[in-house]
């Protein structure tokens, strides 16, 4: 089970890397991250139960240590107009053109849930399940701020008009889960 | 990297761009072309909006081809960041959760032949 477990880990942790860059915007606190979330994982297997979704407990896991991590140094993530070149990719082996500035730094102006889905279902490719355990919250309300955060990513990228608010979005997020919304809303701005 | 090497990056990245808002713009049309599916003609313009369900007309936002772009290019950003070597402190760490993870082992596996 411990080796098992290990293993999982290990293999997790170049795509936890990435998830922390794009969370945090900042190597230096990406880095920390990783480590609180690799011991926080290490001290809590016990609590995982082989068989169920690994990929969906360890992105819980670094969630909530950011979320933390937040309110535990009041730090404000980098600010757009700070973020370095490198923090796309620091061997450049990816297409550090112009649009692609553009995406991050409209990623900057979308509502902190609907970036935090971008980037786990379109960057880091996790399926609306893992998402939603991951979150805490529905696959409805998974889809329902992945249309949203598309619709705004187009109109702010592309300088379409963005979509009006035309209905509720479905939100049966638990209190306890909708902390990032609180705690990244404030020092995201 | 030090401070002051990335702020006059930056400063230099942000004097580029401003500089090229036109190569921008124009990235952004080229964009927006490959993603427009234009009617060669305007017969085939009306017959194409003639055609065109309700359900689209009104879903503005719904954008196939910039959703399939934006997913390339955000899974292209992150796989850039997974791909590079984990930092050597994570490393260290790692290897000592490893250790404790044999010795653990070791002891579940000496109390269960006792």
């Amino acid at each position: 089970m411990a080796d098992q477990f290990q293993e999982m880990l290990l293999t997790h942790m170049p795509r936890l890397q990435a998830y922390a860059v794009m969370l945090t915007r900042d190597r230096a606190a990406a880095e920390d991250l990783l480590q609180e979330t690799a011991l926080k994982a290490w001290r809590a297997q016990a609590q995982f139960a082989l068989g169920t979704n690994f990929t969906a407990w360890i992105y819980k896991i670094l969630r909530n240590e950011y979320i933390s991590s937040l309110r535990r140094n009041k730090r404000k993530p980098a600010r757009l107009d700070e973020v370095p070149e490198e923090f796309l990719s620091r061997n450049g082996a990816q297409e550090n053109d112009i649009l692609s500035r553009e995406v991050v730094h409209a990623m900057g102006k979308l509502q902190p849930e609907q970036r935090e889905v971008l980037i786990l279902i379109c960057a880091s490719g996790l399926s609306y399940e893992e998402a939603a355990e991951s979150l805490g919250c529905s696959i409805g309300t998974i889809k329902s701020r992945l249309w949203r955060a598309r619709a705004r990513m187009s109109a702010l990228v592309l300088g379409e008009e963005a979509p009006k608010e035309s209905h509720k979005e479905i939100d049966d997020t638990p209190r306890s889960s909708k902390s990032i919304e609180t705690a990244d809303h404030v020092s995201w701005t | 990297m030090h401070i002051g090497v990335v702020n006059a990056a930056l400063a230099a990245t942000d004097d580029e761009l401003s500089g090229v808002d036109a190569h921008k713009s124009a990235s952004v049309d080229r964009l927006h072309s490959n993603m427009t599916d234009k009617p060669s003609s305007p017969k085939a313009e009306t017959r194409a909006s003639a055609s065109k369900p309700a359900r689209l007309e009104t879903a503005k936002n719904n954008n196939p081809a910039f959703d399939t772009w934006l997913e390339k290019k955000l899974h292209n950003m992150f796989d850039a960041v997974a791909a590079e070597p984990l930092p050597p402190d994570l490393v260290k760490l790692l290897e000592k959760l490893d250790q404790k993870t044999g010795v653990a082992d070791g002891d579940a596996d000496k109390k269960g032949k006792k």
